[in-house]
């Protein structure tokens, strides 16, 4: 037996990258614009919203952060079981990931100077205003690399999927293996992909950072 | 009351709420299990999911584990003898479709009755405590045990006394049977993790003999039709003069009883015959000796009657 085969390889790729583009790009990509934007509401409202509000969407969100997310998978899955998996799951990724990202967006608000609240009060700046146009553009700056960060990260979590009976790229690779009783191809070519995915975007956010670094 | 016993007393009265609410997510969850997954899926508790239904979406969704040959995708396509098994007995009862969600093995029972999908087809054991969770139709094959030899059996190896017999070494499948049936008739066997290092093993002379459910390995000699060995014909196990046998079948929620008789009916049809057996089955590697004599029924599995 070959320890390594280039055909076995080659067969298995073209059903990889399907269950890559259909189950974990989408994720990713839906669950980064959830997570994104959702953590940013957060952020706003734990340090704008009134103190009833406040303390418990901080609460909820260090619930979410301090559980795993397969035990969110999970309990979500079996709870609304009308919801097909991947709706489920894509959910569950974006609302963890936001509770994240939105301690990311936290220290770029706090790191935006103090100075820069007191002119816009002293414009006479309506509060609204403040935060779009003058604190959450200096905040997403020092911020973006670190959520960046976060999506890689989400990225290599997409196969949790499947204890939801989502078929992921690894799954896939695993049916591959069970299939003809050798793994090592297709969870290696599962890997590489993984690898090919998520190093583009760590190239992209070294360069954002370096362009985006005002200090 | 001081400070300190009230505050203690506000956080049990937290504590008892949220515990209060987790039972009602956990109650509620359980009442709108409706299960009207794009009406793929019939209800979860409760009603009962009847042929008449199915008729109308003219779709049955399985629950399948990915493991060949029983039920597996290849190329896309939902295949396996299980699913050659359900093709077969729901295209005549007027169901054109089959469709599959894969789930952990573990966790299929489960998914069944949360109404993620109608049955299992899985090739699933008929165990004792599986019967208390679900309820299981005829048994569609019987686990034999064969052996994967080198080519030509030197060693002339028949059944699990052959083994005792000649002495060779012998390879099992971590916490398979035939692991536990080395170690009653007193083979030291070799452990292997995954079927493919037992093949190996034999291949390059490591083990003498690879012992498995017949099923796993004819389906691992069909995949590796280069490799130097062959499978002998399965065989039933005797253990201290008991013969052990083991059955798998289709898995229904509890409530759906109407269906699975239907399916028994036609199922019938084809294991009660071996040539239409082999015909539905019998390109997965399914032979004459994995088809159920009727001679212990589910209900005997179910109650561990057996042996």
């Amino acid at each position: 037996m070959d320890w390594w085969s280039w055909d076995r390889a080659i067969e298995v790729l073209p059903e990889l990258l399907v269950a890559f583009v259909k189950v974990t790009l989408v994720a990713t990509v839906i669950g980064s614009a959830i997570a994104a934007v959702l953590g940013l509401i957060i952020a706003i409202v734990r340090r704008t919203a009134p103190a009833f509000i406040a303390a418990p969407v901080h609460a909820i969100m260090e619930f979410i952060r301090m559980t795993p997310i397969v035990i969110q998978l999970l309990f979500v899955f079996y709870t609304f079981t009308s919801v097909d998996g991947m709706t489920l799951g894509v959910i569950v990724l974006g609302v963890h990931y936001a509770s994240y990202m939105a301690e990311v967006y936290r220290s770029g608000i706090d790191a935006v100077p103090k100075g820069q609240w007191e002119a816009a009060k002293a414009l006479s700046m309506s509060p609204a205003r403040t935060w779009r146009k003058v604190v959450i553009p200096q905040a997403l700056r020092t911020t973006l690399p670190a959520l960046g960060t976060w999506v890689i990260s989400m990225l290599k979590d997409t196969p949790y999927l499947t204890v939801i009976f989502v078929v992921d790229m690894v799954r896939q690779a695993e049916n591959y293996g069970s299939r003809t009783f050798v793994y090592t191809e297709s969870i290696t070519m599962a890997g590489l992909i993984f690898l090919a995915a998520s190093y583009p975007i760590s190239v992209l956010l070294r360069r954002m950072e370096k362009r985006l670094a005002t200090y | 009351m001081t400070i300190t016993s009230r505050r203690k007393a506000a956080m049990f009265a937290t504590a008892g709420a949220v515990a209060l609410g987790l039972a009602a997510c956990g109650g509620g969850g359980d009442a709108e299990g409706g299960g009207t997954d794009g009406g793929d899926t019939g209800g979860s508790s409760g009603e009962a999911l009847t042929l008449e239904q199915l008729q109308e979406e003219g779709t049955i969704t399985v629950g399948f584990a990915g493991e060949a040959p029983y039920s597996f995708e290849e190329g896309g396509e939902l295949t396996g003898a299980t699913v050659a098994l359900h093709e077969r007995i729901w295209n005549e009862l007027g169901i054109e479709n089959v469709e599959g969600v894969q789930a952990e093995f573990g966790q299929l029972i489960q998914g069944l009755n949360a109404g993620r999908f109608d049955v299992i087809a899985a090739g699933m054991s008929i165990l004792p405590e599986r019967c208390e969770q679900a309820i299981f139709s005829d048994p569609e094959f019987m686990y034999t045990t064969a052996l994967m030899v080198p080519e030509g059996n030197p060693e002339g190896l028949t059944d699990m006394q052959s083994i005792v017999d000649s002495g060779v070494q012998m390879a099992a499948l971590t916490g398979a049977i035939e692991a536990t049936y080395a170690t009653d008739l007193g083979i030291s066997a070799m452990e292997v993790g995954n079927p493919q290092d037992g093949l190996d093993a034999v291949v390059n002379g490591r083990a003498d003999v690879f012992a498995l459910t017949g099923i796993s390995l004819n389906w691992m000699a069909d995949n590796n039709p280069d490799a130097p060995i062959e499978v002998t014909e399965s065989f039933v196990a005797n253990i201290d003069g008991v013969d052990q046998v083991g059955a798998g079948g289709t898995v229904f929620r509890p409530s759906d009883t109407d269906l699975r008789d239907a399916y028994n009916e036609q199922l019938a049809g084809i294991v009660g015959d071996e040539a239409s057996y082999l015909e539905v089955v019998g390109d997965f590697g399914f032979t004459a000796e994995e088809r159920p004599t009727g001679e212990i029924t589910t209900e005997q599995f179910c109650a561990g009657d057996i042996g």
